[in-house]
């Protein structure tokens, strides 16, 4: 009988040793976006919460432009999951990015303005992030895509 | 006093950027964090107690702005919050307030001052844009009627409306009148003293926010509007009496006015031609209220079908009136009785019963145009050539008297025939 329990016993308790620690529920969202200015060498730095991030990838991939960078004001938030949303004036994408190792991983790019965003803002709308674009409607979006639920 | 100035402009730019992005979260914390530090940076540069006052003012105004951001700003505002910028102005402020020595009973009634300049402000603002538009349609409302009657303001214009808009136009163009010289006298209230016992700063504090609150630009606008009510309207009898009041009115309140502010402005020679620019513009308006006045005495006479000799003061509207009553006691054209006592009959019920002594005559006496008098003197020529005429006799008075001749007749001789009869009996 106790030729049976012994290797159980063994295998719960590396079970439970080897599975991941998980800690939640988290919340990452900011209260509101950092509009952040890109310095010559394609970095933003935001002071509030502490890092720096080259983004010249990211200009390329909006505007197919990585020299003039410099008067860019990238506006962005992070939503309660972690994921990044970014965004700036006559973008038409929003990207989202989540946290690797030593940088930001794209995890997704929305289309949110076919001309271009006029005067985007990012507010943070639990569970979603809403994109203001001046005059125009809101839109809320996840990590995944444009909401299509109800707008606010 | 620069320092004013860059906050109201950066106020307004900041309104501008929130009024575009009405949504932006981002946009009403920069808002609230720029307000805040200015009012913070006020209160370390405030010198009276006027500025105190002003300064808990805006403290005021922005709870009041902010509250329904609260939690926002609790939120983002990095690291103190709302609740906690907000205590730490106040506190600022109270320290202030004691190292100038301020009572706190001099605080609460100029903070009040000040509350009541900020709701005077706003409403001449209200006022300004809500004339701005209805004078713009009453222009185009105008035009319309006189291209299809080609009188504006006779019995038969049909369009109600119109005169509806001018009456709330002018009634606009006063409150608003009104309230700039409110706002002003509450200015000055607020320093409780005459401008020549005023210290330097208090001065500098006076000027600082008649410019703000673009005092001489309101009362140069009201001038303005006035004038171009006046020619857009053309109106009549009581209503441009009521006009040439309003503007008697505004002038002996601006003459107030411009006697402080020029003692005030003594060291800025362009400040002080402001003065001079108003007073002109005040005297054009006065010459053209006083214009359509007379004009319309003149229109007047003429509408009712008499002639007299065209005036354009007070002197000449009594000559001319007496030189018309003199004509018709003296029966210069050689008219029938009859006719004369229609005339006057025409014109006292007509014009004098209706317009000239029950209107123009008080008005023009309150106005100062004419003196007592010469009133009483058209009075009394008025009167002259009431005794002078008589009433004609007509076919009916003819036909009575006849009858009262025969009716005599008949009872005589019915008298004489019945005396013999009755001597015939005994």
């Amino acid at each position: 009988m106790k030729a049976i329990f012994v290797p159980i016993y063994i295998s719960f308790f590396i079970l439970v040793g080897c599975s991941s620690l998980t800690l939640k529920p988290a919340d990452f969202g900011w209260p509101v976006e950092s509009v952040l200015s890109v310095d010559g060498q394609g970095r933003i730095q935001n002071e509030r919460y502490s890092f720096s991030l080259n983004v010249k990838a990211l200009l390329f991939a909006e505007t197919h432009d990585s020299v003039n960078i410099g008067k860019v004001n990238l506006r962005m938030i992070r939503d309660m999951k972690g994921y990044y949303f970014i965004t700036a004036s006559q973008f038409k994408n929003v990207y989202v990015f989540e946290q690797s190792e030593g940088g930001l991983k794209l995890k997704n790019r929305i289309l949110v303005a076919q001309n271009g965003l006029n005067e985007p803002a990012l507010n943070q709308r639990v569970p979603y992030i809403q994109v203001v674009n001046g005059q125009n409607p809101a839109v809320l979006l996840t990590e995944d895509g444009v909401f299509e639920g109800e707008k606010k | 006093m620069k320092t004013i100035i860059r906050l109201v402009t950066l106020l307004a730019i900041m309104n501008i950027i929130v009024s575009a992005q009405q949504k932006s979260d981002y946009a009403v914390v920069q808002r609230f964090q720029g307000i805040t530090k200015s009012i913070a940076k006020n209160i370390d540069q405030a010198k009276t107690v006027q500025e105190c006052a002003e300064a808990n003012t805006s403290l005021d105004a922005v709870e009041k702005e902010f509250s329904g951001e609260k939690t926002l700003i609790n939120q983002a505002n990095y690291p103190d919050g709302y609740d906690k910028t907000i205590e730490q102005l106040r506190g600022k402020l109270l320290i202030r307030q004691r190292d100038l020595g301020v009572i706190e009973s001099q605080i609460v009634r100029i903070t009040d001052l000040e509350v009541k300049i900020r709701e005077l402000s706003d409403q001449v603002k209200t006022l300004t844009t809500q004339n701005e538009s209805l004078m713009a349609e009453v222009q185009q409302l105008s035009l319309n009627v006189k291209k299809l009657s080609g009188d504006l303001f006779n019995s038969a214009t049909p369009i109600d409306s119109l005169r509806h808009m001018v009456v709330r136009l002018r009634q606009g163009l006063q409150e608003r009148d009104a309230l700039i010289f409110a706002l002003t006298d509450s200015l000055f209230m607020q320093y409780d003293k005459n401008v020549g016992d005023m210290k330097d700063v208090e001065k500098q504090g006076l000027l600082g926010k008649i410019d703000r609150h673009d005092i001489i630009g309101n009362v140069k606008r009201s001038i303005s509007d006035n004038i171009a009510f006046l020619e857009t309207t053309q109106l009549k009898g009581n209503d441009l009496v009521t006009l040439v009041r309003q503007q008697k009115r505004f002038q002996s309140q601006w003459i107030g006015l411009s006697m402080k502010l020029t003692s005030l402005y003594l060291s800025g020679k362009s400040k002080k031609s402001e003065v001079g620019i108003v007073d002109s513009m005040l005297a054009t308006w006065g010459d053209n209220v006083d214009g359509a006045m007379w004009r319309s005495l003149n229109m007047l006479m003429k509408e009712k079908g008499f002639t007299v000799k065209e005036f354009k003061n007070g002197d000449d509207f009594v000559a001319s009136f007496i030189a018309f009553f003199d004509e018709q006691i003296q029966n210069v054209n050689k008219e029938t009785e009859d006719t004369r006592y229609k005339l006057f009959t025409n014109f006292n019920e007509s014009l004098w019963q209706t317009d000239l002594n029950a209107v123009w005559l008080p008005a023009l006496i309150e106005l100062h145009k004419i003196t007592d008098a010469q009133k009483k003197d058209i009075e009394i020529k008025f009167e002259k050539w009431h005794a002078s005429v008589m009433p004609g006799a007509s076919w009916l008075t003819y036909i009575l008297i006849v009858l009262g001749v025969l009716l005599v007749a008949i009872v005589g001789v019915w008298i004489f025939r019945k005396g013999p009869k009755a001597a015939l009996k005994e």
